[in-house]
């Protein structure tokens, strides 16, 4: 968004609570590592509770929202997993009479997906045949390992659908990126800078081109003139002083959590029930793809601890619905290395007593060698039920309201976890795991956060039109997590890119056409 | 700020220091503790048995700060405790999933683990550069593993245009 924009010569400023993060300030540069992860580098912001995070109140919630606040946002901790959504991901209401339409069509994104893989230097093998032809990728894959190779050889004996993983992590040096040299810390922050989280893929080349980027910028509110119209926005500096910022036009990209929290502490006059909420879903249809997974451990030396991580091969075979199964829509799959022995450790954390400590802890380090994490998101389709709302009294060291989550894993979730936990046994079975640890629901990690200002054509059903152009206030674009209709079980942040790239491209041909609807 | 250092607002401040130095009888009931949690044997040395681990556990309490008093509570508590009761108290926390022994295993586990000369027993190498030969991709899905996958063709789900 924001170099799209101020390479089409227009006056960007953007506000960021965080501050930059250096490659070398990551724990993946230090021995303990695996301890620092656990508390001080946690992905949960209630955990961390670094000044640039706010609180989340989780205790109506079946998971834990988790973000990271900085310059680059959540990618820093991604671990780059580069699936689009299929094109039935778009027309779920079609295919399974369940959700909505989205307002456009796989084959409008994908002029998006493919220019956002080119800049960024997305890493993959053309030809996945779980996609429409002719997907390509600028860098090659990277190397399946032996863990890859291992868990590719299961897929083939089950006569199942796997492909070399697509990551955006640089093969080969690419622009600001480094070749990635395997650290397999890819989700505490890559020490090497080869990562394309957006600090890195895009900020350089956004500052390049002129865009202003403050730091420490904490945006509480964002205001609006006599008409309505977005005007600019009130923030704290990291002092704690308040700002004010005036703009033609405002972008919201603050995740799927952080944008309806801001859009509701907006309200006004004009918008009494919070900025663009005529139709009162700011906040509604959360969903978060509640993640499962099977660790399995083998005889073999699997050199577990090498990365990335990143996938190493990943699955559509159960993507779609198949109503067999018992409910619709389905999981992607993907095949991850399990680096760290302390990890290893902590996996094993639920035998008894005798069988992880004493004599057996030696045996139960070993294993962090041989080791395969087959984990799955699962697609949770849109309930007004599960909200972001503001919470009545946790607010933010600024004093801010904090937002409240409001979560609830439906009966058709429920089923697709189980299912998935399921195969992904049947995947260590088959090839060979000599011991198996489930997880059918990761708690504390939905970095994946969705929906809670869908887009579509019609106002009183939706937050933003197709273009991330509020219904109600033509000068406020959302780019982020929550205009998804529904979440499809990609990995998200590759069609996050696109919709933003997309909402960019619109502002900068049409950005002139602000009239306030009727 | 107090250090002259400009605090930044979205990275902790790393420091192998915990909180407060441990009291000679701290690091001897925690070395007790984590011997009953890794005992030695033929190839791996207990903790107690190894020169460096009292640094090691340094450095893990402080990466742990945030629970340096739970722990230390579990240290002072296990001083007049026999062996065998200590065992006994710690499989039953363990058993029992009590608050504390989560962390006070984890960073006693984890100072071991630091070690250089366990990492070498266990074949850590620990996370580090490791970058592949140019041709390691190619060569690793040019044997034919992929070909089952290309020679059932296509699974997505074709969707109709809708206008």
């Amino acid at each position: 968004m924001t170099h799209t924009l101020a390479c089409a010569g227009f006056d960007v400023v953007c506000l960021e609570q965080g501050d930059w993060v250096n490659p070398s300030d990551f724990p993946g540069n230090h021995p303990e590592w695996e301890l620092l992860i656990q508390h001080q580098w946690a992905h949960d912001p209630n955990v961390r509770k670094l000044p640039a995070d706010y609180p989340l109140d989780v205790s109506d919630s079946d998971m834990w929202p988790v973000m990271f606040n900085a310059v680059g946002g959540g990618s820093l901790f991604y671990g780059a997993e580069w699936p689009r959504l299929t094109p039935s991901d778009f027309r779920v209401h079609t295919l399974d009479g369940v959700a909505d339409d989205w307002p456009i069509r796989y084959e409008d994104m994908a002029p998006y997906y493919d220019a956002v893989d080119r800049f960024i230097g997305v890493a993959g093998l053309e030809g996945d045949t779980s996609y429409p032809e002719s997907l390509d990728y600028p860098l090659p894959p990277h190397p399946l390992g032996k863990a890859g190779r291992k868990a590719a050889e299961g897929m083939n004996k089950l006569g199942w659908h796997w492909w070399p993983g697509t990551n955006a992590i640089a093969s080969q040096k690419f622009k600001e990126l480094s070749q990635c040299a395997r650290w397999g810390v890819c989700e505490w922050g890559c020490p090497e800078g080869a990562k394309a989280s957006f600090d890195v893929a895009y900020w350089p080349h956004a500052l390049r081109s002129g865009a202003t980027l403050l730091t420490g910028a904490r945006v509480r509110k964002i205001i609006t003139d006599a008409q309505g119209r977005a005007a600019g926005a009130l923030w704290f500096d990291r002092e704690g002083v308040e700002h004010r910022i005036e703009a033609d036009a405002v972008v919201v990209a603050a995740n799927g959590v952080g944008t309806p929290r801001l859009l509701l502490l907006s309200d006004s006059p004009q918008h009494p029930n919070g900025l663009a909420n005529s139709s009162g879903l700011v906040g509604k249809n959360l969903m978060l793809h509640p993640n499962c997974s099977v660790t399995g451990f083998y005889d073999e030396d699997l050199e577990s601890w090498r990365g990335p991580a990143g996938q190493l091969i990943h699955s559509l075979q159960f993507y779609e619905t198949d109503p067999d199964r018992g409910f619709v829509r389905g999981a992607k799959l993907h095949a991850l290395p399990t680096p760290g022995p302390l990890n290893a450790v902590e996996v094993h954390r639920e035998l008894p007593f005798d069988q992880l400590w004493g004599p057996a802890f030696h045996d139960v380090a070993r294993r962090h060698r041989n080791g395969i994490l087959w984990a799955a998101n699962t697609e949770d389709l849109p309930e007004e039920a599960n909200e972001v709302v503001l919470d009545p009294t946790l607010t933010d060291p600024d004093g801010v309201p904090a937002p409240k989550i409001r979560y609830r894993i439906s009966e058709n979730t429920r089923r697709n976890l189980r299912f998935t936990v399921d195969r992904m046994r049947e995947i260590h079975e088959v090839s060979g795991a000599k011991q198996m640890f489930d997880v059918e629901l990761w708690v504390d990690q939905p970095g994946h956060l969705l929906g809670t200002c869908r887009m579509g054509d019609d106002p009183s059903t939706s937050v933003v039109d197709s273009f991330g152009r509020a219904h109600d206030v033509p000068n406020l674009f959302l780019a982020d997590g929550s205009i998804f209709v529904t979440s499809g079980s990609a990995n998200p942040t590759c069609t996050i890119s696109a919709l933003a790239l997309r909402v960019a491209t619109a502002i900068r041909d049409h950005g002139g056409r602000q009239e306030v609807q009727a | 700020m107090s250090s002259g250092q400009l605090l930044n607002l979205s990275v902790p401040r790393r420091t192998t220091t915990p909180p407060r130095d441990l009291t000679t009888e701290e690091v001897a009931s925690l070395m007790r503790i984590a011997d009953l949690l890794v005992p030695g044997n033929d190839v791996d040395p207990a903790p107690s048995a190894i020169d460096g681990y009292p640094q090691a556990l340094h450095v893990a309490l402080a990466a742990r700060a945030d629970e340096f008093e739970t722990i230390v509570r579990f240290a002072a508590a296990a001083q007049d405790r026999s062996d065998a009761e200590l065992l006994d108290e710690l499989r039953a926390a363990h058993e029992d999933k009590a608050p504390g022994f989560q962390v006070l295993s984890t960073v006693l586990a984890g100072a071991y683990l630091l070690l250089p000369q366990i990492r070498d027993n266990i074949g850590y190498p620990g996370q580090r550069r490791d970058v592949p030969r140019i041709d390691e991709a190619a060569e690793q899905i040019s044997d034919g593993i992929l070909d089952p996958v290309i020679e059932r063709g296509s699974i997505y789900v074709v969707v109709e245009p809708t206008r």
